[in-house]
């Protein structure tokens, strides 16, 4: 496999490998794990290589990836490929039992663990102002979106709900931290403008 | 969701009971016919989701704590939509109640001081509206995303099975003869089974026409068989309506006032 050499000024071997050969390593490496794979385990690819020279040769090979079906990715649990966004109509349509939907319920009682972690049930009732909805924290169970991370003390003991890496991994954030900030209610509020009734009715998925 | 933009014009004159104050005609700034809203009710996640509709429908400004006309619009609906016997969930009432609750002690005189904004009825209430405006964005930020599995999916490498580890080990075939031959000439540990006598139902016919073949009168228990237990029971009673039905036997008495009692029907058959 040639590939072009956007590196031409960078020493040609590293760790007496060629970037050539590094990046096929990577790619190996990265589709051959089930699971993301993070930077601690890619280290162990190589010896004696910066976990710096290892973040250069990733952006090399997701640079690669520009005429391709599949993209490289960096989340919370670590690299992965996925395939790109633009395909999901079409994975959609051969297999329909497949790709996931997401309910507005369910993207609000989520968005108030994973803004106002850790919460009870209590507190996502009081925020949304409905009653919790069991089949839907059961579903972000099954999916390991959240999980139990201990009990409030008060009486009745509350479990406490956290949101979990799998939940980064798959809405491809590497930390909580890039959750937006929500703080300015103003701008919260004047985005719900008439257009919010003309949006797709309530469990749609984008297209 | 054009009803909502629709003026009802049948609306107009209608008079309802509002917190003990009678409206004669709705407020143009109302959009929804409660009709309609019972559909809406599935759009809106829930009374606080309603109610930020409201305030943006009616171009309020929470910050000047405008809640009173959205209470009352909130309360309006509510009680249009229980005189229409529409059901509501629980959560809508506990709104009405705590936006009532809020009207009603916002009608209180003042006191000589300005009312501190922190003993502000409305306070909170506008505080969990901001709240759930926020939620409501982070919400619809999730939902942009590029959501594995719904938008993006992980790849799916298979790799060569020369890859598999460990390493395929060579087993002798005859290993196998030899575990068959060890299980052909395990001594044979012959199970004892307890079997279950089905009861046939021509069987108990058979016992019944044979028993009513005289001109005696036989009661039902007369007729049982009491080895064959709760089962034999039923089957003796099938056995009786078939017979019965075939006019083979005559019933006596027909276990109402007295058991069940049954006698040959000699005069038909012969």
């Amino acid at each position: 496999m040639s590939m072009p050499d956007p590196a031409a000024n960078r020493p040609a071997e590293v760790g007496g490998l060629s970037t050539e050969e590094a990046l096929l390593r990577i790619e190996a490496v990265l589709f051959a794990s089930e699971a993301p794979v993070p930077l601690s385990l890619l280290k162990q690819v190589f010896d004696d290589v910066t976990p710096s020279q290892i973040k250069k040769w990733l952006d090399l090979l997701s640079a690669q990836q520009n005429s391709r079906a599949v993209e490289l990715v960096e989340t919370a649990q670590g690299y992965r490929f996925q395939v790109r966004e633009q395909f999901a109509g079409l994975i959609a349509q051969l297999w329909p039992e497949r790709p996931i939907k997401l309910s507005n319920a369910l993207l609000e009682t989520l968005a108030v663990i994973a803004y106002h972690q850790p919460v009870t049930r209590g507190d996502i009732e009081q925020i949304r102002g409905v009653s919790v909805n069991s089949q839907i924290l059961r579903t972000l169970f099954d999916r390991q979106w959240i999980v139990e991370s201990g009990v409030r003390e008060v009486p009745g003991r509350p479990a406490l709900l956290t949101t979990t890496r799998h939940f980064l991994n798959a809405f491809s954030l590497q930390s909580l931290a890039l959750l937006p900030s929500l703080e300015q209610a103003r701008e919260a509020l004047s985005a719900f403008n008439d257009n919010m009734l003309l949006d797709e009715p309530a469990g749609a998925t984008r297209q | 969701m054009t009803q909502l933009q629709s003026h009802d014009a049948s609306t107009a004159a209608v008079s309802i009971r509002v917190n003990d104050e009678w409206i004669s005609t709705i407020p143009d700034d109302l959009y929804i016919p409660p009709e309609a809203f019972e559909i809406l009710l599935e759009y809106f996640e829930g009374p606080l989701d309603f109610l930020l509709y409201l305030v943006n429908k009616n171009g309020l400004d929470l910050r000047e704590l405008e809640i009173a006309p959205i209470a009352a619009q909130y309360l309006q609906y509510i009680n249009k939509m229980q005189a229409l016997d529409i059901e509501l969930a629980a959560d809508y009432l506990v709104m009405a109640a705590l936006l009532a609750d809020l009207k009603s002690r916002l009608l209180l005189p003042k006191p000589e001081a300005a009312l501190a904004l922190e003993d502000d009825p409305r306070k909170q209430l506008i505080e969990r509206l901001e709240a759930y405006a926020k939620i409501k964005k982070g919400a619809a930020w999730l939902q942009e995303r590029n959501v594995l599995e719904r938008d993006v999916f992980p790849t799916a490498v298979n790799l060569p099975d020369s890859y598999g580890i460990p390493k395929d080990e060579q087993y002798d075939a005859l290993l196998l003869e030899k575990a068959l031959m060890a299980i052909l000439n395990r001594p044979r540990i012959k199970p004892h089974q307890i079997e279950h006598e089905a009861i046939q139902l021509e069987d108990r016919m058979d016992a019944v026409k044979l028993a009513t073949r005289g001109q005696r009168t036989l009661s039902f228990t007369e007729l049982l068989n009491p080895y064959q237990g709760r089962m034999g029971l039923v089957v003796t009673f099938m056995a009786i309506l078939e017979l019965l039905r075939q006019r083979q036997i005559i019933i006596v008495s027909a276990g109402v006032d007295d058991v069940l009692t049954i006698q040959g029907n000699h005069d038909e058959h012969a």
